[in-house]
């Protein structure tokens, strides 16, 4: 089942290869099709999967390179699941907010179903090797999107990205050769990692730890390790953005989560430093966020303080902050995705990304208004959103591991309500700029994108149950490590 | 003692190679069709991959009173060499016409140089080691000289000639001392009687570092590494080419004979040489990479951050770490043979295609080029899923297996370093708008065909790592029972 997830988008991709550059229609259509193909088999996944069981399902286990110990096994859990749908759908809106690529059609496209190959490879790999290959698999596609149909900067924006994470991935990398000497049997396989990691003294765990910690705080992106961020996601073309702050830096927390689980006593050890970099992460991500004039730069450091929910919630260890840190990468995935979506398609449109060239939309575009609005109410986290859904874990997770502290999570909420209601009153109201004028209001398809994630928000903001069950029972698992 | 006849079979691809250099030397003087030695090479080197593989056998076995040695790892290593020079003489074929070098002298160098590495590869005494180095390294600098008319020929021959030298010098040097502590040139024999008398002899250690040093020159690894982007900027792209690629795989056999096979009792000592070395290599050839404006220049340096790297699995000493050295090797010399191969490629009578300019926008001149040379940088990069990434990992894995975790950190590191300026060659590519004026361009057919196998390769190999490991692993499993 897995397998054939990983295999559409590459199979796609080679089917696009084959296809005349020339039809650039064409394969528009095909890419969505195989992306739409995609979605609706990680959906039709759901059928086979039991939410009742925790441990992983779907195992789906070759031999790869046994002399190396890695395997090429597949399965996903109540905490990958949810992440695989994310990727899936937000690569298919990214496709179909790809209206605006004119230039070199056949490749760009080719690429896009390429990062989503290697982004459901790495939510799905049960073996570290193979995690890490998809982990690095990403950088090609993502190097040559953001440096061929980029902003201004794009070439020092690409190299930036794919230096920054490689820089971080390397640490990674060490920490897990040297997890996979400690581990019986000398294998990757993220099972047999773990029994090798218990069995080490608490001081080489906490090392591992700080090690991987370092790998998944850059695509986060944690406070210090944030750097490349504003600079990739402003010039990235507005699909590549959507994806990027979506599903890429869910892989971050991703990892980080399963690093949680293979080093415990490590995590508990540092507990205390990652709830410190939440914080720094929470409130110094707002700051800066309200500070910006440039909305996509506003949308990125908004994304730093939301991950840094994430990385609260996954400090708490315990199973309401645990739900809460997957909810918030759902959560945030959409409304980021919603977000970039609306802010290319504002850009397409006008040319400026400066928040004080705008004024009074509303009158002109008055769909993409609702859409923009709702968005930000949903990234603020507004009951009946899934953001609030999150946060309210992560908090109720955080105050029973620290009390009073959390207070500074709803300082950072005050924070993002506060850029959330400026930039809404720079778009949308104010003296209207003569320069906006006669602007077209979305289309369908763009409507259809916005509308999906905006659904997909609220829908998981009413009525969260299902998929609290399903995290809930995975997580479950992982809170009882600690005691909680 | 009355002469006893060795065994010839276990030499018999040495001798065939012999005679067919011979021979590839007579033709030229007799008849005028220029393609005659070029074919005659190709069928030599065939000739040579092929009695590899049948006069192998799978236990070491000496001849020629102990001077010679049979080996999986010698025969595997033979016959990439043979295969890798077969590939270095297609690449250069037009190369060479254009420039009015294609000539049976050319190929006889050729011939003879190979036979050098594969004598290099194959023994087990002081002796044949360094007839084999000197074999090889004569050929090489009459092959760099080999454009008469070139001034930077000219001079990066002169400039390797007298380095090589000094470092044989240095080479003899150490193996003299080593001769007289432990009263023997052979190998085996070297080793058994350092390991009778401790490591504790200052003889010994001053032994060890001239050889050590001598082979820091030979394998061109910082701080003996100056004559490296001299020799691959000066000489003749295509002599550059094979240079660059069959040679790191006798000096890869080099150091296993010296070292384990005949020093191994002082591991403790070479291990910190090497790491050392190696550290290095890594900082210095990385970094100066990055400011190179000429590719030849650049892929140079990284030779030197790559040789480095490939001591790394070597000083680790286990098994596992040969092995992983083995398979570095191995790629490396295939990522070698395509990005020189290109660079011939690329050339024209009259143009040598060696700044980093003229690679501007080869994406748009010639996609499926830009694709291989792509990919091919990316793997010298280390980038997953491409054979560089896993020659990297298994050395690493050897390297934290033994416990040189420092080390491992410091290698990923400086790779990381590396991977701007390959990255950058791909963003020249793909990203730069050509130039005006560029022609079409246009090679031979055969050569085409040969470089997209090679960049399939680095792709497919890095899918499937897992049969050359084997390969790798059984042949030194077979070779150090």
């Amino acid at each position: 089942m897995l397998k054939i997830l990983l295999l559409l988008p590459l199979l796609g991709a080679l089917f696009i290869s084959a296809l005349p550059g020339r039809r650039a229609r064409l394969i528009r259509q095909a890419a969505l099709v195989i992306s739409g193909a995609t979605l609706a088999w990680s959906i039709w996944l759901a059928s086979a999967f039991d939410p009742s069981h925790a441990d992983v399902q779907l195992v789906e286990s070759h031999s790869w390179n046994p002399r190396l110990g890695s395997a090429f096994s597949l399965a996903v859990d109540g905490i990958s699941l949810p992440l695989v749908w994310l990727a899936t759908l937000l690569a298919f809106i990214a496709i179909l907010a790809s209206g605006g690529i004119r230039e070199r059609v056949k490749g760009y496209y080719l690429l896009l179903l390429l990062l989503e190959c290697a982004m459901l490879g790495v939510f799905t790999a049960r073996d570290w090797s193979l995690f890490y290959v998809f982990w690095e698999l990403t950088l090609l596609p993502l190097f040559f999107l953001i440096d061929r149909w980029g902003g201004l900067g794009r070439q020092k924006a690409a190299l930036n990205f794919v230096l920054y994470t490689m820089g971080g991935s390397v640490f990674m990398l060490i920490a897990l050769l040297m997890l996979y000497d400690a581990s019986p049997g000398h294998s990757f396989d993220m099972d047999a990692i773990r029994r090798g990691a218990l069995a080490l003294p608490e001081t080489a765990q906490v090392t591992l730890f700080l090690a991987l910690l370092i790998g998944f705080g850059v695509k986060m992106p944690i406070f210090p390790l944030h750097g490349w961020l504003p600079l990739t996601h402003v010039e990235a073309p507005s699909p590549v953005s959507i994806l990027l702050s979506g599903i890429l830096l869910k892989m971050g927390s991703y990892g980080l989560i399963r690093a949680t689980w293979t080093l415990p006593a490590a995590a508990e050890a540092l507990q205390g430093v990652l709830m410190t970099l939440a914080m720094v992460s929470l409130v110094y991500g707002g700051v800066l966020a309200w500070q910006q004039r440039d909305l996509k730069a506003m949308i990125a450091y908004s994304s730093v303080s939301h991950m840094g929910v994430v990385l609260l919630g996954v400090a708490t260890l315990n199973s309401a902050g645990l739900i809460g840190a997957v909810m918030q990468m759902v959560a945030h995935g959409l409304v980021a995705g919603t977000l970039f979506l609306l802010a290319g398609l504002l850009y397409e449109r006008t040319h400026t990304r400066d928040l004080a060239d705008y004024g009074s939309l509303v009158a002109v575009m008055p769909r993409f208004a609702f859409f923009t609005i709702l968005a930000f109410i949903c990234a603020a986290g507004m009951p009946g959103s899934a953001g609030f859904v999150a946060e309210m874990h992560a908090l109720v997770g955080g105050f029973e591991r620290w009390g009073g502290w959390v207070v500074l999570l709803s300082l950072s909420v005050l924070i993002s309500m506060a850029y959330a209601i400026r930039t809404v009153g720079r778009l949308f109201t104010g003296p209207a700029s003569p320069r906006m004028q006669g602007l077209p209001d979305l289309s369908r398809s763009e409507m259809t994108a916005a509308l999906m994630l905006s659904f997909g928000s609220v829908a998981l903001g009413i009525h969260p149950g299902p998929m609290l069950d399903l995290i809930a029972t995975s997580v479950g698992r992982y809170a009882l490590l600690f005691g909680a | 003692m009355p002469f006893q006849m060795p065994d010839f079979i276990p030499a018999l691809p040495e001798i065939f190679l012999l005679a067919m250099a011979c021979v590839v030397l007579l033709v030229e003087a007799g008849f005028k069709p220029k393609t005659l030695s070029y074919n005659l090479t190709l069928f030599t080197l065939l000739g040579v991959a092929v009695l590899v593989v049948l006069s192998g056998s799978s236990d070491p076995y000496y001849t020629f009173n102990g001077l010679f040695i049979d080996d999986v790892m010698g025969d595997v290593l033979k016959l990439m060499t043979s295969l890798a020079a077969i590939v270095a003489v297609i690449y250069s074929r037009r190369y060479l016409a254009d420039r009015n070098l294609l000539n049976g002298e050319y190929f006889a160098l050729l011939l003879f140089a190979v036979l050098g590495m594969m004598v290099l590869i194959s023994a087990s005494h002081f002796l044949t080691l360094y007839l084999g180095v000197e074999l090889l390294a004569l050929s090489l600098y009459a092959l760099v000289a080999f454009q008469r008319d070139s001034l930077r020929a000219s001079e990066a021959a002169m400039k390797y000639f007298i380095l090589g030298a000094l470092a044989s010098g240095l080479l003899l040097y150490g193996m003299s001392l080593l001769y007289g502590v432990t009263g023997s040139l052979h190998l085996d024999a070297i080793a058994h009687a350092l390991h009778q008398q401790g490591g504790d002899n200052v003889v010994m250690v001053f032994g060890l570092v001239f050889v050590v040093a001598g082979l820091g020159f030979k394998l061109g690894v910082a701080p003996f590494h100056m004559w490296v982007p001299d020799i691959y900027h000066g000489a003749p792209t295509a002599v550059t080419l094979f240079l660059g690629s069959a040679p790191k795989l006798a000096a890869f056999a080099f150091v296993m004979r010296l070292l384990v096979d005949g020093l191994s009792p002082l591991h403790g000592d070479w291990q910190q040489m090497l790491a050392v070395m190696a550290v290095l290599s890594m900082a210095i050839g990385n970094l100066a990479a990055i400011m190179q404006t000429n590719i030849k220049r650049m892929l140079a340096y990284s030779t030197i951050a790559h040789m480095g790297f490939l001591l790394l699995g070597i000083l680790s000493g286990s098994l596992a770490g040969f092995s992983a050295g083995m398979f570095y090797v191995l790629t490396y010399v295939l990522m070698s043979l395509g990005a020189f191969g290109m660079i011939t490629y690329l050339s024209r009578e009259g143009f040598e295609a060696e700044q980093l300019d003229d690679y501007k926008g080869l994406n748009s001149r010639h996609p499926w080029l830009a694709a291989i040379m792509g990919m091919i940088m990316l793997s010298m990069a280390g980038l997953p899923p491409l054979v560089g990434f896993y020659a990297k990992f298994t050395v690493l894995q050897a390297l934290v297996g033994s416990g040189w975790i420092g080390l491992a950190v410091v290698a990923v590191l400086f790779s990381l370093i590396g991977a701007y300026y390959y990255l950058r060659i791909v963003k020249i590519m793909y990203f730069d708008t050509p130039p005006a004026d560029a022609p079409p361009i246009q090679g031979p057919t055969d050569a085409r065909v040969l470089l997209s196998f090679n960049g399939l390769a680095v792709l497919l190999l890095g899918l499937l790592p897992q049969p050359l490991l084997a390969v790798c692993a059984a042949s030194l499993q077979l070779s150090y029972p």
